[in-house]
């Protein structure tokens, strides 16, 4: 195992491919960062470039993009308020406040130190443990999937800020948005109106991008006129660096959220957003003052960020050892797999470990890498763009979220769905209900519905199929534990509203 | 038990909107409303015209209803952005937008096929 390393090592600090990895990494982030386009989408884009490139050169600059992808979400998150992925949205809540608190070099260093770290991480516990997490993962039959849904969902309770009453109202507005278009089951159209464009359902992008993006645009146009976009002061970097110190006391979080990320990761279907919200959630629940989660939490942002990234590794690992997507983005990456014709599962490992190593080199070095461009180059970049004449910023975020939510599906009826969750997002912003609840709901929503109706074939209509196996159970008090644990400690709670 | 509650507490009066605020207030909404169908119309728009042509009246149009004045910025932007738009997008990533219909395709034709 040592020689294919060392061997992994060798190929992967070519030339060629530390080029690739820097431009890969740099593509994740534009694409990350952008709200109009996801990283799924980012990958799909630089697949076309890849085809001609040797398979390792290929996949150091997919595995850059990805890593690039989850990390690029949150220089916009933090400096404007806007999230280039869902995954990002943690960090909106808790970055951006810090921003506004004018203290966005000290949010950027934490982001940036955060996930790196829990990128790292989980390439360490990709390389160790890919066999031990593969079979974990396989144990996870719909009941289980379903109560991590439940769960997911559940941590909603603890980011609703004031009131937990609008943030379910929210998750169940979601759940609602997930049942549009066609049952997953018996292919009945729901909501449909009679039309065709619902019935694909409501895709998430076309609903993020409007509920978020499109909602804060509008938000923002209230403000008087700004000829630029300042609102967020910013220090030299090197004022703000974050003191050691807070890294210490913050060591338990710094264990746990990785752990989760990887793990969250890990799971098909689960990806990124679930593995943010998830360690958000957690470290919400277990922090002595709940009140400051909203304002500025700086233990909630390196939660969120660790997690995010350390999803990379569960992703992949499950990618490469067993061939199943562990999120959205590696589902992306099977294709990169097809094209080169590589086959990636179990076999992989052995017939070509210079593959397979190498990616998990390549990993690691992008991680390396993104520390280093993000450092000097991404978040300057974005700071440039502050010299845009802040109309023009807006009118350009509205285009390119039209682009991406266009892209998705060469639809313009995806276009007037944005624009009314764009309308509705401004109208829920507007009356204080969170808008985060309901998107991680519509992702979560399909899942969390095709999971229960297998759960409920499979045990021929008995619900009691949901509690009667050992995870789910788990999962399914830590539910419960998350809704009640708010209710029980009310004092504190009633005096936020 | 804090619907209750606060019903309890009582509700606290609030003081009817002076003319100042109640102009304030009439003005962020309609720049809001302006913005909304701005956006609104370049949806609807673009079938019909084209993306080129539909984005470069959405970039003016958008950021006169946001209040932008100078006229240097409004007379550069949305060539520029126009044109950064359609080389990543069109030519670069070759997403198909909408070319518009008669003469418009036409106009569209020019930039990408």
């Amino acid at each position: 195992m040592i020689e294919h390393y060392l061997q992994a090592f060798a190929t992967v600090l070519l030339p060629q491919n530390i080029l690739a990895m820097c431009l890969g990494g740099l593509w994740g982030l534009l694409a990350g960062a952008l709200p109009g386009i996801s990283t799924s989408m980012g990958i799909v884009l630089l697949l076309s470039f890849t085809y001609t490139l040797s398979p390792v050169t290929a996949f150091c600059m997919l595995v850059a993009a990805y890593c690039g992808g989850i990390t690029g979400g949150s220089i916009t998150s933090i400096l404007f308020g806007i999230p280039g992925e869902p995954s990002s949205v943690p960090t909106v809540i808790e970055g951006h406040s810090l921003a506004k608190q004018g203290h966005a070099a000290y949010a950027l260093w934490v982001f940036l130190i955060c996930s790196i770290y829990g990128g790292i991480f989980s390439v360490f516990v990709m390389m160790a443990a890919t066999p031990l997490i593969a079979g974990f993962a396989l144990r996870f039959g719909p009941p289980e999937f379903f109560a991590l849904t439940v769960l997911g969902l559940s941590v909603v309770s603890s980011l609703s800020g004031k009131s937990m009453v609008k943030g379910f109202l929210s998750c169940f507005f979601g759940l609602f948005l997930a049942t549009v278009g066609t049952d997953g089951i018996t292919g009945g159209e729901r909501f449909t109106f009679d039309t065709t464009i619902l019935l694909g359902g409501i895709s998430f992008v076309v609903a993020m991008v409007g509920l978020l993006a499109i909602s804060e645009i509008f938000i923002e146009a209230e403000e008087p006129f700004k000829e630029y976009k300042g609102i967020v002061k910013y220090k030299s970097m090197r004022d703000e660096m974050p003191p050691l110190s807070l890294f210490k006391s913050q060591w338990a979080n710094l264990i746990r959220s990785p752990i989760i990320g990887t793990i969250v990761g890990a799971l098909p279907g689960a990806g990124a957003t679930i593995a943010a919200f998830l360690a958000y959630g957690t470290t919400a629940r277990m922090s002595k003052n709940p009140e400051k989660f909203g304002k500025g939490a700086v233990d909630g942002l390196m939660s969120a960020e660790c997690a995010n990234n350390a999803s990379t590794g569960g992703s992949m690992t499950i990618l490469l050892s067993l061939g199943l997507p562990g999120s959205n983005t590696t589902a992306m990456m099977i294709a990169a797999f097809m094209i080169h014709g590589l086959q990636p599962g179990p076999l992989l490992l052995t017939a070509r470990p210079d593959i397979v190593y190498g990616i998990f080199v390549a990993m690691l070095m992008s991680n390396l890498f993104l520390l280093v461009l993000t450092a000097f180059v991404g978040i300057r970049l974005f700071l440039e763009l502050n010299r845009l004449p802040y109309s023009i910023f807006s009118a350009v975020i509205m285009i390119l979220c039209v682009v991406g939510a266009f892209g998705l599906a060469n639809s313009t009826d995806d276009l007037f769905l944005m624009f009314i969750f764009g309308v509705v997002g401004y109208a829920m912003m507007k009356f204080n209900i969170p808008v985060a609840p309901a998107i991680l709901a519509l992702v979560l929503g399909d899942m969390a519905e095709l999971a229960l109706r297998r759960s409920l074939i499979l045990s021929m209509g008995d619900p009691m199929i949901l509690i009667s196996r050992p995870i789910s159970i788990v999962l399914l008090l830590g539910a419960v534990i998350s809704i009640a644990y708010p209710l029980i400690k009310k004092p504190k709670i009633l005096q936020g509203g | 038990m804090t619907v209750v509650e606060s019903r309890k507490a009582g509700e606290k009066p609030v003081a009817a909107p002076t003319p100042g605020e109640a102009a304030a207030t009439w003005d962020r909404r309609r720049k809001v409303g302006l913005s909304m169908l701005c956006l609104f119309l370049y949806i609807v728009v673009m079938p019909w015209i084209g993306f080129v042509l539909s984005t470069f009246l959405f970039v003016f149009a958008f950021a006169v209803s946001l209040g932008e004045r100078r006229k240097w910025v409004l007379a550069v932007s949305p060539f520029l952005v126009t044109a950064m738009v359609v080389a990543v997008f069109a030519k670069f990533i070759t997403i198909p937008f909408p070319r518009g219909v008669g003469v418009f395709a036409a106009f569209s034709r020019i930039f990408y096929q």
